[in-house]
């Protein structure tokens, strides 16, 4: 599903990146992956997701080769659900016509009504959210909540998380934790980062820890 | 593709008074091309008649009789250069006379008699105007003794072609100048739309959308919008034309409008223009 090959990267301006990562995380893995801050590990998840591209080595994500299929990215993410950090969204749109327009884009189906179905299943079953409220509006957690919502819309084949329980309370980690590990039994593919080592531990979850660029399970450390 | 230009309408809705500024001004710009390409058309189409007119002027001796007049003419009418030959009698002549003069033409009020001698009016067609043509009409003319003198309107025709070239050149001109203006005024209006929407734009590729997903529809919108626009012009071009004929016609001036091909490929080509030009920022996407 995911395999890191020699993988390294390294900032075109910038000291430091990742280096010679070997990783393979099966179908419907669920991993987790800390880093005190500055150690690369939202680059980690954006090359998953083909932002950017590795310096040497291989990556192969589902069906495709990178840096080879550098032109096919955007195929590669209508598969992907990618819950951003730093949170980035349609400010000036509804909390519906994000989810709208993230589906709109990831899905082959046209009619809107189905589609506008999804988005308001989406929001009723995820989060307590008003649909027509304006996003610019939502406070950091509600829009914590809507990044992860969006990320999970679309049926992804693989779901990245980077570091999606900042500010959200005790109940509500709890819950999207267990809904996490529900999707990844029915075969998403899961790879989250967190700046709390102790939370993914404490639900039975496989975490790698970064160093110096370096990728290591827990008996590396 | 549908999804494309949903999510299009949802992100950039409000992008609708750029929309209608950018039309109007499309539609004026548009419309002054097209009354000047009219006005260059139609110049250079009286120039063309212009220079393919050579006309002789061919005076007879004053005792010349009729008999021999008729015979001339009979004569002059069967070489292949001349289209047409006709007599001007003196009364005719003077008659032309005066009204060439205008209110000048008092002053032959004062002569006894009629100066003019009879002339033959002879009109060259078009495929002889040259001067190896002329040339050699001046010399069978010059071998007939009843004639005293000639005259012919050739030795305006090098400055009929040279006007004629600078106007073709100021013609391109213009054109290679209007298209460069059109592309250049759509490309800031749109770089001003990518610059307002620069984040949406990313974060819509961050999303997964392709960049065919996101290019066409600004190129349809682009396309479409110049395409109403450029037809609006038509019409209304064709509207100031019917106008100034009317106007016009009493004073026997004819203004003919550009052919339909022409409209029609300037539909076209505008339109495409404006498609390519409304792509916000290549290296963006």
């Amino acid at each position: 599903m995911i395999r890191f090959e020699n993988l390294s990267y390294s900032y075109p301006n910038k000291t430091g990146g990742l280096r010679n990562i070997n990783l393979t995380i099966e179908k419907g893995s669920f991993v987790c992956i800390y880093a005190p801050t500055a150690e690369f590990k939202t680059t980690l998840l954006n090359l998953i997701y083909g932002e950017v591209l590795p310096s040497s080595g291989k990556l192969y994500v589902l069906d495709y080769t990178f840096p080879e299929d550098r032109k096919k990215v955007s195929q590669l993410r209508k598969n992907i659900g990618y819950a951003f950090h730093p949170l980035s969204f349609f400010d000036e749109l509804t909390v519906r016509k994000n989810l709208l327009v993230n589906l709109l884009i990831k899905q082959k189906e046209k009619k809107l009504k189905h589609i506008e179905t999804i988005v308001d299943e989406t929001i009723q079953t995820f989060t307590k959210l008003n649909p027509l409220e304006l996003v610019k509006n939502l406070s950091y957690s509600e829009k914590q909540v809507l990044n992860i919502a969006r990320a999970l819309t679309g049926d992804p084949l693989i779901l990245l998380l980077d570091d999606p329980f900042k500010h959200l309370d005790k109940d509500e980690i709890d819950k999207w934790m267990k809904l996490f590990i529900e999707k990844s039994l029915s075969g998403i593919t899961i790879v989250a980062t967190v700046s709390n080592p102790a939370l993914p531990q404490n639900y039975g979850i496989k975490t790698f820890f970064m160093k110096k660029g370096r990728l290591l399970e827990e008996n590396e450390k | 593709m549908k999804n494309s230009f949903r999510v299009f309408n949802i992100i950039f809705n409000d992008r609708f008074y750029m929309l209608a500024l950018n039309g109007i001004f499309q539609y004026v710009l548009y419309t002054l091309f097209l009354l000047f390409s009219v006005f260059f058309y139609n110049v250079n189409d009286y120039l063309i008649k212009v220079g393919s007119k050579v006309t002789f002027y061919a005076f007879f001796k004053k005792d010349t009789d009729n008999e021999n007049i008729v015979k001339l003419k009979k004569i002059i009418e069967n070489w292949p250069e001349v289209k047409s030959v006709r007599i001007i009698k003196p009364e005719e002549g003077i008659a032309i006379l005066k009204k060439s003069l205008g209110k000048e033409s008092n002053i032959l009020n004062t002569l006894d008699t009629n100066p003019l001698p009879v002339t033959l009016q002879i009109n060259i067609k078009p495929a002889f105007t040259e001067k190896f043509y002329i040339n050699q009409i001046s010399d069978r003319l010059k071998k007939f003794e009843i004639i005293e003198w000639y005259d012919t309107t050739e030795k305006y025709l090098g400055s009929i072609i040279s006007v004629r070239k600078s106007v073709t050149n100021v013609f391109i001109a213009g054109i290679v100048l209007f298209l460069f203006i059109i592309f250049l005024a759509l490309k800031i209006m749109s770089k001003g739309f990518v610059n307002k929407y620069i984040d949406s734009i990313k974060l819509l590729k961050m999303l997964g959308a392709s960049r065919a997903f996101m290019l066409i529809p600004f190129i349809v919108e682009g396309f479409v919008e110049s395409l109403i626009t450029s037809s609006l012009s038509t019409a209304t071009s064709f509207y100031v034309i019917s106008y100034l004929q009317n106007e016009l016609s009493e004073l026997g001036f004819t203004i003919i409008a550009l052919p339909l091909e022409i409209y029609l490929l300037f539909i076209l080509l505008v339109s495409v223009i404006a498609g390519i030009s409304n792509i916000p920022g290549k290296k963006l996407l």
